[in-house]
């Protein structure tokens, strides 16, 4: 357990200390505010039950976010396992004893948790700007962060394990343009224009729980989703990301064999 | 010549596999659709995929040699290290998207909702252009590949996903990389496709400023 | 000849800047220099703004009359440079020829017969004619390093700048490529910075020693060695206890009748059995930077 929190504690504080991407994240973010400023608060009009309005409210917010923040997840975190082979690191890892489960697991989550900061960050000041502006119960920033936690969460877990595991057999630069274009393929293209998988519970958009947990649906012609979708969704996502972790320590443990 | 070739097999083989892989993709699916579709998937490649291979090519074009140090110390001015960089990522964009055109002339898909000859290279072109430069400036702004193709990817996946906003602002559209294929025949495009090439220049500009700080790189 | 005048190089700003030069004057004419100095102390600063590719913050730098403050200062050095880096990286999917070719064609032998000739010539020089035609990742550390010194004469270049050239070469690489500096130096400039102070000692005739940014010496080899003549002791520890404070120990031997400590110090007072010992330019060195 204190190895892998070693590992934790290293992987997020390398993970989060990246100023570049730092500021093209809260660039991008702030271009978010200016848009949604740009289209103006509807919220008034929604009274009628305040807190439903609150959450649907903040269900968008995070899944606006969700637009891009995960590409900006995948392209940052997509060097965080092959530096070690680069700076030789790994070698020094495993004369240690530290193994690759531990190593891995320790890895993943903090990365995962690094880029989960900056989103809560992002996420509070948004829903902080908001509630100052537009005179909404403080209660909206609690609404947001559970948000965050049901729509976004699960899309960076899943998008960090994908991440840190497939560079380690293409070059990162190929994952990255190929993880940018499924980005938008898996989760916000129509089925009528091209075969893709986002109708269906692999979408990791954030849409299905928005819907179900929130209520809320920011295209008419969205289909309903039942709670049980939602969940299994999400389940989903988590499924695939263990399975990527799974297949990345195997990886690791099949090439320390070889070496 | 054949420092280009040595450019390429030394750390740029991916350059070129990648887009053809992606182009073989999309052919594919050209195949396998009928009708308008197939219209829609040459104008999802030309237009969307290529400005995307373009900047995510070039983000990691000038930092991931790993004989930089040695590539400071040689005469070369730093124009002609972009010109090569950027002309060899730019080249095979080109290579792939005329390929993939005479593929699509040969099955027949008429691609005049694009405009003449001239007009429908544009299209892909400009964006491409910006793109690719952004992605090396930013690189080498933030001294970090990563950071150039986070920039690219999350312009990239911005825009594409908010075309339709960024379409009716009469000033944001300017700066829409898929303006010039949204609406390839209307008058808007020629502002649109003046305004990126303007914001190419300035960042090719600002890409050759900061190459020739080279301590920063090292 | 390289002129330094008064040269500050300072990373970085506000608390955060990190000074790697403070005022270091310096004058070198053709020949082998060398450059000394613990980690940190600025030498590969100082191996860096006089190629080009770092920039000095104040101070003048004029190499062969051209000023290094000008891109085409610059420039010109740039054109009579073989350079080879500490941290040097190489493409491992280009074979050790190919490399070489390259960075010719990017050094400007622009005239294929010649650079042909030129690339089959040092590659012979650094022994690796044999495995020319292999590729570059299945190197050892060794070979890799033969690699960038192949590439650093392909030019044959007026000034020769080498960081710890002889880092990863066995013992008889390294004697050839010492021997190989020396030779080259009788009509260039040839500058050497390493930690082996034997390396120095066996082929320069002038040197400095650099200390924290500061010079701390400058001089020929011979002097900095006389520099600790009289404060160089043997001590024979029958129980192995340690010389105390004050002494530098540079070696120490487990023998029959004890431990043997070399040391190097002013006061050897409280050690009668101490024995006076010729110094090298080891124990100068350590005097100096004590």
């Amino acid at each position: 357990m204190k190895k892998f929190l070693g590992v934790l504690r290293y992987e997020y504080s390398m993970s989060i200390r990246r100023r570049s991407l730092l500021v093209i994240m809260f660039l991008f973010a702030a271009f978010f505010i200016y848009l949604w400023a740009d289209a103006g608060v509807q919220f008034q009009q929604r009274e009628d039950d305040i807190t439903q309005a609150l959450l649907a409210e903040a269900a968008q917010t995070v899944f606006f976010l969700n637009l891009f923040f995960p590409v900006i997840v995948g392209v940052s975190s997509a060097d965080r396992a092959v530096r070690d082979d680069k700076l030789g690191v790994r070698e020094i890892l495993r004369s240690t004893g530290l193994g690759n489960f531990v190593h891995v697991l320790g890895k993943y989550f903090g990365v995962a948790f690094s880029m989960l900061t900056v989103e809560l960050v992002i996420v509070i000041l948004i829903s902080t700007i908001l509630v100052t502006l537009s005179a909404l119960p403080l209660a909206f920033v609690l609404y947001s962060l559970l948000a965050v936690m049901l729509i976004s969460a699960p899309a960076i877990f899943f998008v960090t394990a994908f991440s840190l595991a497939c560079p380690l057999v293409m070059p990162v630069r190929v994952y990255q343009i190929m993880f940018t274009g499924y980005w938008y393929w898996g989760n916000y293209l129509s089925p009528q224009v091209l075969p893709t998988v986002s109708n269906t519970l692999l979408n990791a958009s954030g849409r299905f729980p928005m819907i179900a947990f929130f209520g809320e649906k920011v295209a008419t012609n969205w289909a309903s989703v039942s709670h049980t979708e939602a969940v299994a969704n999400i389940l989903i996502l988590l499924g695939c990301a263990a399975l990527a972790l799974t297949a990345m320590i195997a990886y690791l443990n099949w090439r320390e064999k070889r070496a | 010549m054949s420092r280009l070739n040595y450019t390429f097999q030394a750390f740029q083989k991916d350059h070129f596999w990648l887009p053809v892989a992606v182009m073989g993709l999309f052919m594919l699916i050209t195949l396998l659709m009928t009708g308008d579709r197939q219209y829609s998937v040459v104008r999802a490649f030309l237009g969307f995929t290529l400005p995307l291979l373009a900047g995510g090519l070039s983000a990691y074009t000038f930092l991931e040699d790993s004989a930089l140090e040695l590539q400071f110390a040689t005469k070369r001015p730093a124009w002609k290290m972009i010109a090569e960089r950027l002309g060899l990522v730019l080249f095979v964009i080109v290579f792939v998207s005329l390929t993939f055109q005479l593929f699509i002339q040969l099955l027949g898909v008429s691609l005049s909702p694009l405009g003449n000859v001239f007009q429908r290279q544009l299209v892909w072109f400009v964006p491409c252009l910006t793109t690719l430069v952004l992605g090396g400036a930013v690189s080498l702004m933030a001294r970090n590949s990563n950071g150039g193709m986070a920039a690219v990817g999350g312009l990239w996946i911005i825009q594409i996903l908010l075309r339709g906003w960024f379409a009716r602002e009469p000033v944001w559209r300017n700066v829409l990389l898929f303006y010039g294929v949204m609406d390839p025949l209307g008058q808007p495009r020629i502002l649109n496709q003046i305004t990126l090439t303007v914001f190419s220049l300035l960042l090719l500009v600002a890409a050759h400023t900061l190459l020739k700080k080279q301590e920063r790189y090292i | 000849m390289i002129e330094i005048k008064n040269l500050h190089k300072t990373y970085g700003s506000g608390p955060k800047a990190v000074t790697a030069l403070k005022g270091i004057d310096l004058s070198i004419e053709q020949g082998m220099y060398g450059l000394l100095g613990p980690n940190g102390a600025g030498k590969t600063t100082l191996m860096r703004i006089l190629a080009g590719i770092v920039h000095a913050s104040a101070g003048s730098v004029w190499v062969n009359g051209n000023d290094m403050k000008t891109d085409q200062g610059r420039r010109q050095v740039k054109a009579q440079l073989g350079y080879l880096p500490q941290e040097l990286g190489l493409y491992p999917d280009l074979t050790a020829r190919q490399f070489v070719d390259y960075m010719a064609i990017l050094k400007g032998v622009d005239d294929p017969q010649l650079r042909k000739k030129r690339v089959q010539a040092v590659l012979e020089m650094v022994s690796l004619l044999d495995v020319a035609d292999r590729k570059i990742k299945g190197y050892s550390g060794g070979m890799k390093r033969r690699v960038g010194i192949a590439q650093a004469l392909v030019n044959n270049p007026r000034i020769l700048i080498v960081d710890e050239p002889t880092a990863g070469l066995d013992p008889e690489e390294r004697i050839r490529f010492r021997n190989l500096l020396v030779e080259l130096a009788a009509k260039r400039f040839v500058l050497l910075s390493t930690h082996i102070v034997g390396d120095i000692g066996q082929t320069c005739r002038n040197m400095t020693v650099l200390s924290k940014g500061e010079v701390r010496y400058q001089g020929n080899p011979a002097e900095l060695t006389q520099l600790a003549k009289d404060h160089v002791w043997t001590i024979t520890s029958p129980d192995g206890a340690k010389p105390n404070a004050g002494l530098t120990i540079v070696s120490m031997q487990h023998m029959p009748e004890g431990v043997n400590y070399r040391v190097v110090g002013a006061d050897v007072g409280r050690y009668p059995q101490a024995v006076q010992e010729q110094p090298s330019l080891e124990d100068g060195y350590v005097w100096l930077m004590k």
